[in-house]
C-alpha cells in the first residue's frame, strides 16, 4: 500500500528540474557523488544505480550514460534517477564491459562537467531475487519497530516478511534461510511467547529449544544444506553500556554452547566437544558438503570484566549428517588468539572455495567494534587475505554469500559510525573483493539520510519470501510448542 | 429585560456553546497543560511528504495525520488547547445536527443531549494512552455520516455506488470507526424510510454485510502485518497495542456507544419529553456529566507524574520542590525528579529526606521499559554528566513508544549529546529530521551551527560544561556499583558539585554509613565548609554510636543537631519506633535509617520465613 501511495505522489510531485547543459565548463576533478559508486563493480540486472550530488547547492543533475558494448542512457534531475528497464537493458549489453558516467552539475545557475567515472558490469550474474534483512534502529534495550524484509535487488521494491507489528512486544531475530532457499528458513522471538520457527516448504514448527541439558535458546544458526538440520549456538547474552563517549555498548556471552537440531526428530545433538564451561562455543555453520561444522571459540573468561580477553578462533569439527553424530576430534583452522584478534561470523561460500569471516581486536560481536574487517579464508590453501577494496575504517560484518557465491552482501558502518547500511561486492576469480557498493534506492540520499534504522545480517534469497505475519501472530500467541529431546 | 430574556431565548445555544468552549478551553489550557505536553513528547510531526504518506499508508491514517498534526500544537499548550476546544465544539455541533436529523425535533433538551458525548469523551481522555485519533476518527465519522444522510438525490444507483466507495475510504481513512458511520446510515435509513420492514432489513443487512466484508478484504491484501485487533478496533487509538494486551480498551467501543445510545434515547423519547423541566433536567444532568468526568477522569497519581515530567521538561526546579511538599507520589521516578530539583537548588543535602525515599533507585533507577518512568533518570543523568547513559535511557524511552512516532523532545536530546560526544554525522541526521518540525526548527538550526565547530561547542552553557564533567575513561556502566561511579564522575571533575552531592546521597540512601563517614572529613573543603542537615545527622549518628561525646569529631556538628539527635532517640524510645516521632524528626537521616534497617528486617524475616517453607 505504501508503495502505491508513494507512486501517486510520486507523480503529482514531478517537478524536477529540467535544463540542458550548456556553456559548460570542466572541471579536472571526479564528481562529488552520494553514495560513492565510482569505480564499483555491479551486476547486470541490479537496480538503477541512481545517484545524488553530494553538494547540497547543485540545482540540477545531467548524466549521461555510456556502455563500452554500446547502448547509451540519459536523466536530468535533482538527481541521477534511472529509468528500471532501460537501465537493466544497457547493463546487460555491458556484461564484462564498462559503463561511463558523464556528469554535469548546475550551480547558480551555471554548468560544471567532471571528470567521467566508471562502472564495471561483472560477468558474474546475479540472479537471486533479492536480499533479506532486519531493519532495527541502533539502539539499546528497546526497539519499538523491528522486522525482517525482502527487498527485490532489480527495483527498489521492499516488502515485509514479519514486523513487530504482527508479534507485539516479541523481539525478533533475522531471518536465515538455508542457502539463499526460501523455502527453508528460521527466526527466533524473544519475549513471553519466544520460540524459534523453522519453515519447510510452507510448514511451520515453533520450537521451544531449551532444554535442561542446554543453557539457553537457539541464537545464531545455519542451516544443514540436507535441509535436515540447523545448528545453533545457546548463549547466554549480555550487554553492558560503556560509560564514555567512545563505544556505545558491548555484547558478549557468559557461556554459550553449540547443538545441532535435527528437524525430522525434533532432538537435539550434542557433543561434549562443543559443550563445557571452560569455553565459549559460538556462530557454527555448515560446509557446503555437510561434512563440517565450522564454528568460533574462545576461552571462557570472567564476564564483563575481561571483556577484551576473549578471543576467538576458528575451528571445525567433522559431523555425519547420515547418522547424525559429530567427529571425535576439533582442529584450529584460525589461530586468531596468537595473533590477538579474534574471527566471528564465518560464512562458507557454497562452492566449497572459500570460507569469509570477520576479524576485530576482541569478543564475538564484531557490530560495535569500528577495527571488525572482513577477511576471507580460501579452503583450498588454508590461507586468508584481508578484503581490503571492501573494507573501512568503520566496522563490516554480517556477510552472506549470494547462491552462485560471486557476490556478497555486507553491514557496514561507514556512513556515519552508528546505521550499518548494506553494500554488495563481488569475488573475483583471483579471490580480491571489488569495490563495494551501497544497496541502491531510488532516492539514496534522502532515503538513507532519513532513515533511522541499521540493516542486520542481510542475506541473499534466491526468490521472494512467503509468509503469513497474521497467521504467525495466532501461532505466537497460541503457545503451542514442539518440545525437544536430547539425542542420546 | 424583556429583551434581554428573548435575546437569551433565541441566543441560548449559542451561550452554551461558549459556555463550553470555554470551559474545555479552561480544562486543557489551564489545568491540564501537562497533559498536552505529554502527548506531545511522544511524537514528532515532520512537514514532509515521506511522514505523510507514512501516515496515510496505514488504516486510520487520515485520522492519525490529522491527530498528530493537531497535537504538535501541544508544544505550547495554551495555544494548543485551542484545538481541542475546536475539536469539542464541531464534535458537539456534529452530534446535534444528527440528533436534530435523526429525531426530527430540535427542541432545547435535544441540543442538551448532544453534549453528552463530548462529556464522555472528557472522561476517556483522562486515560493518557487515548489517542488523539480516536476523536478525530469520532468527529470526521460523523461529518462524512451527516453529508450522506443529509446528500438528497433521487438516482439511486449513484447513491449506492457512493457507499460503496465510501466504506472502504472511509475505513482507510480513519479506522474501524467507519463502523459508527455505518451503523448511524442504518438506524437513519430503518427509521425513517417508508419502505417496508423486509426492504428495510435488506439494506440493512446488505450495507452490514457489505462493510464486513470491505474491511476484511482491505485487511487481507493491505494490512499483512496487522492482527486482528488492530483490524477491527484500530491500530492508533489506544497507544498501547491491542495485541500486547490481548483485550480491547472499554473506551474504544464505549465511545461509539454513547453516541448511538443518546441517538436512540432521543429519538425514543425526543418527542414525549418536551417542556421547560425537561430542559431544565436536561441542563443539570450535562453539567453533572461534565463534572463527573472531570472528577473521575484522572488517576490522581498518574497525574500527579505528568505534572511533574511537564516541570521537568521546562527546568521548573522550585516548582517540583513546592508541588512535592504538598503531595508527593511514592514512586521511584517521582523521587528521581524531586532529588534532582533539589540538587539543583542546592538543597539535596539538606532536604531529602523531607521528600518520598526509596533507595538509591530514588537518584537513578534501573532501566524500566516503559515511555514515562525513566524520563527523570534520563534528565538526572544529564544534569549529572552522565552524557553516554542520558543517551541510552533517551533513546530507549522512545523506542517505548509503541507507535514509532519518535519524539521531538527526546530527539532534541539525543542531539545535545552527539553534539557534546562530537559525533556531528549522527547529529546531523537527526537535525535535519528536526528542522522538518514546526517547534523544534528553530533549535535545530541553531544546534546546527556547533556541528564541528569544538571551540563554540566548548564555550556552550550546557554542552560545554558536559564535555567537562563527562567521564574521560571507559568502563561500564553498572547501576549495582552507582556509589562508585558517582565518585568517579565527581574525581573526574571536581567543579562538579552536583556529583558530588549524589555520590554522598548515594551512601546515606544505602545506609552505607562507613564509607560516608570515611568520605566526609575528606571532602570538607570541596563542601566549602558548610556542611549540610542530613550529612550532619547521618555523622552525628555513626559518631554517637561509637563515642560518648562529640568532643574530637572532625567534622563539624551544630549543637542544633546533637540535640535533635537526643530528642529523636528519646522519642522513638517512647514510642517504640520513629513513626510516632514529630514531622521534624521524621524528616530526619535518623528516620529514614530506622526505616531502612526495618525493611530489611522484615525482609530477612520474608526470606528466612521462605526458606524455612522450601525445607
Amino acid at each position: 500500500m505504501k508503495n502505491f501511495v508513494t507512486c501517486i505522489f510520486a507523480f503529482l510531485l514531478v517537478v524536477a528540474c529540467s535544463s540542458t547543459p550548456k556553456d559548460v565548463m570542466l572541471v579536472d576533478a571526479m564528481p562529488d557523488i552520494y553514495p560513492d559508486y565510482i569505480g564499483v563493480t555491479i551486476p547486470a540486472g541490479i537496480a538503477p544505480m541512481n545517484f545524488n550530488c553530494a553538494d547540497a547547492d547543485v540545482e540540477c543533475v545531467d548524466v549521461v550514460v555510456t556502455g563500452s558494448k554500446g547502448g547509451s542512457l540519459h536523466t536530468n534531475g535533482d538527481y541521477a534517477d534511472f529509468d528500471v528497464d532501460d537501465w537493466h537493458a544497457i547493463t546487460e549489453q555491458n556484461k564484462g564491459g564498462e559503463l561511463t558516467f558523464t556528469v554535469c552539475m548546475k550551480r547558480n545557475g551555471r554548468w560544471t562537467q567532471y571528470n567521467d567515472f566508471k562502472m564495471f558490469v561483472s560477468n558474474y550474474p546475479l540472479d537471486d531475487y533479492g536480499l533479506t534483512y532486519r531493519k532495527i534502529a541502533p539502539g539499546y534495550e528497546v526497539y519499538c519497530k523491528i522486522g525482517n524484509y525482502q527487498r527485490n535487488i532489480h527495483n527498489f521494491d521492499e516488502e515485509p516478511i514479519i514486523e513487530n507489528t504482527a508479534v507485539q512486544g516479541q523481539c525478533m531475530s533475522c531471518h536465515t534461510a538455508n542457502q539463499t532457499n526460501p523455502d527453508q528458513f528460521f527466526f527466533h522471538l524473544r519475549g513471553k511467547h519466544g520460540c524459534t520457527l523453522i519453515q519447510r516448504g510452507g510448514k511451520h514448527v515453533w520450537y521451544n529449544a531449551k532444554t535442561d541439558s542446554t543453557i539457553a535458546n537457539p541464537s545464531y544458526g545455519y542451516w544443514h544444506p540436507s535441509g535436515r538440520y540447523c545448528c545453533f549456538s545457546v548463549n547466554k547474552i549480555h550487554q553492558c553500556f560503556f560509560t564514555g563517549n567512545k563505544a556505545m555498548i558491548e555484547v558478549f556471552d557468559t557461556a554459550s554452547d553449540l547443538v545441532v537440531l535435527d528437524v525430522e526428530t525434533n532432538q537435539l545433538i550434542l557433543s561434549p566437544l562443543l559443550q563445557g564451561s571452560e569455553s565459549f562455543e559460538t556462530y557454527p555453520v555448515f560446509s557446503p558438503d555437510g561434512r563440517t561444522m565450522y564454528f568460533c571459540v574462545s576461552k571462557a573468561y570472567d564476564m564483563p570484566r575481561e571483556y577484551d580477553k576473549a578471543k576467538y578462533n576458528l575451528c571445525k569439527i567433522s559431523f555425519d549428517p547420515e547418522k547424525g553424530v559429530f567427529g571425535n576430534k576439533v582442529d584450529t583452522v584460525i589461530n586468531a588468539e596468537k595473533m590477538n584478534k579474534s574471527v566471528t561470523f564465518p560464512r562458507p561460500s557454497y562452492d566449497g572455495k572459500y570460507l569469509m569471516y570477520c576479524l576485530s581486536d576482541f569478543g564475538n560481536f564484531p557490530i560495535n567494534h569500528a577495527e571488525a574487517d572482513l577477511w576471507m579464508l580460501d579452503l583450498r590453501t588454508n590461507g586468508s587475505i584481508e578484503l581490503k577494496n571492501a573494507n573501512s575504517p568503520q566496522s563490516e560484518s554480517y556477510h552472506n554469500w549470494s547462491s552462485n557465491s560471486h557476490w556478497f552482501v555486507t553491514a557496514s558502518r561507514r556512513e556515519d559510525t552508528l546505521y550499518g547500511l548494506l553494500y554488495i561486492a563481488s569475488i573475483d576469480d583471483n579471490g580480491n573483493a571489488t569495490k563495494p557498493f551501497l544497496l541502491p534506492q531510488r532516492n539514496p540520499q534522502k532515503f538513507y539520510h532519513e532513515s533511522l534504522f541499521s540493516y542486520n545480517v542481510p542475506d541473499f534469497t534466491k526468490s521472494h519470501v512467503d509468509f503469513d505475519a497474521r497467521k504467525a501472530y495466532d501461532e505466537v500467541y497460541s503457545d503451542k510448542r514442539q518440545r525437544v529431546t536430547i539425542k542420546n | 429585560m424583556i429583551a434581554l430574556k428573548l435575546f437569551f431565548k433565541k441566543n441560548a445555544g449559542l451561550l452554551i456553546t461558549v459556555v463550553y468552549a470555554v470551559a474545555i478551553y479552561i480544562w486543557w489550557g489551564v489545568c491540564h497543560q501537562a497533559d498536552l505536553a505529554f502527548q506531545e513528547q511522544y511524537q514528532m510531526f515532520l512537514f514532509n511528504g515521506g511522514y505523510f504518506i507514512e501516515r496515510v499508508s496505514v488504516a486510520g491514517g487520515v485520522a492519525d495525520y490529522i491527530a498528530e498534526f493537531i497535537i504538535q500544537f501541544f508544544y505550547y499548550p495554551r495555544w494548543g488547547a485551542l484545538f481541542l476546544v475546536a475539536l469539542y465544539v464541531l464534535l458537539q455541533h456534529a452530534t446535534w445536527l444528527l440528533l436534530r436529523r435523526i429525531s426530527g425535533n430540535d427542541g432545547f433538551h435535544v441540543y442538551m443531549a448532544s453534549y453528552i458525548p463530548a462529556a464522555y469523551l472528557l472522561y476517556a481522555m483522562g486515560d493518557v494512552s487515548v489517542m488523539l485519533s480516536l476523536p478525530v476518527s469520532l468527529l470526521i465519522a460523523l461529518a462524512v455520516t451527516l453529508l450522506y444522510i443529509r446528500w438528497q438525490t433521487e438516482k439511486m444507483l449513484l447513491r449506492i455506488a457512493v457507499f460503496v466507495l465510501l466504506v472502504p475510504l472511509l475505513y482507510w481513512g480513519i479506522g474501524p470507526m467507519m463502523f459508527l458511520a455505518v451503523t448511524i446510515v442504518v438506524c437513519e435509513r430503518m427509521l425513517s424510510s417508508s419502505e417496508g420492514m423486509v426492504c428495510k432489513g435488506a439494506r440493512a443487512l446488505f450495507i452490514v454485510i457489505y462493510s464486513l466484508l470491505a474491511v476484511f478484504c482491505i485487511s487481507y491484501f493491505f494490512m499483512k502485518q496487522y492482527v486482528w485487533y488492530d483490524v477491527w478496533f484500530g491500530i492508533n487509538y489506544y497507544r498501547v497495542p491491542m495485541a500486547m494486551m490481548q483485550s480491547v480498551p472499554s473506551v474504544i467501543y464505549t465511545l461509539p456507544l454513547v453516541l448511538l445510545a443518546v441517538l436512540l434515547f432521543v429519538h425514543l423519547f425526543g418527542r414525549r419529553l418536551n417542556g421547560v423541566w425537561t430542559s431544565v433536567i436536561m441542563v443539570v444532568a450535562v453539567a453533572v456529566m461534565f463534572s463527573l468526568a472531570a472528577i473521575k477522569s484522572y488517576d490522581k497519581d498518574e497525574h500527579e507524574l505528568v505534572e511533574q515530567n511537564y516541570l521537568l521538561r521546562q527546568e521548573k526546579w522550585d516548582e517540583i520542590i513546592s508541588r512535592a511538599e504538598k503531595y508527593q507520589v511514592h514512586d521511584a521516578s517521582s523521587a528521581v525528579t524531586v532529588n534532582l530539583a533539589l540538587a539543583k537548588k542546592g538543597l539535596l543535602a539538606d532536604r531529602m529526606f523531607s521528600f518520598y525515599q526509596c533507595g538509591t533507585d530514588g537518584l537513578i533507577m534501573p532501566f524500566v521499559r516503559d515511555y514515562m518512568t525513566c524520563v527523570s533518570t534520563s534528565e538526572a543523568f544529564y544534569q549529572l554528566g552522565f552524557v553516554n547513559s542520558a543517551l541510552r535511557f533517551s533513546f530507549d524511552i522512545q523506542e517505548c513508544t509503541f507507535n514509532n512516532r519518535k519524539s521531538g523532545r527526546f530527539t532534541k536530546r539525543i542531539v545535545e549529546i552527539y553534539i557534546v560526544n562530537g559525533r556531528y554525522d549522527v547529529a546531523r541526521k537527526h537535525i535535519d529530521r528536526l528542522k522538518q518540525t514546526l517547534f523544534y526548527s528553530s533549535w535545530a538550526k541553531e544546534a546546527e551551527m556547533f556541528l564541528g565547530n569544538e571551540q563554540k561547542i566548548n564555550l556552550h552553557p550546557k554542552w560545554g560544561a558536559l564535555r567537562k564533567k563527562r567521564f574521560k575513561s571507559d568502563f561500564f556502566y553498572n547501576i549495582n556499583e552507582l556509589d562508585k561511579m558517582l565518585g568517579l564522575l565527581y574525581m573526574n571533575n571536581r567543579d562538579n558539585r552536583m556529583a558530588l552531592d549524589y555520590f554522598l546521597a548515594s551512601l546515606l540512601l544505602k545506609g552505607d554509613l562507613q564509607q560516608f563517614c570515611g568520605y566526609l572529613p575528606g571532602l570538607a573543603s570541596d563542601l566549602n565548609g558548610y556542611l549540610a542537615r542530613h550529612y550532619q545527622e547521618a555523622f552525628a549518628m555513626f559518631w554517637g554510636n561509637s563515642h560518648s561525646s562529640f568532643d574530637g569529631v572532625p567534622v563539624p556538628i551544630s549543637g542544633q543537631v546533637v540535640q535533635d539527635m537526643q530528642r529523636f532517640v528519646q522519642a522513638t524510645a517512647q514510642h517504640g519506633g520513629y513513626s510516632g516521632t514529630d514531622a521534624y524528626l521524621q524528616h530526619t537521616y535518623w528516620a529514614y535509617y530506622m526505616k531502612m534497617m526495618e525493611q530489611s528486617a522484615n525482609n530477612v524475616d520474608a526470606e528466612s520465613g521462605a526458606s524455612t517453607l522450601k525445607h
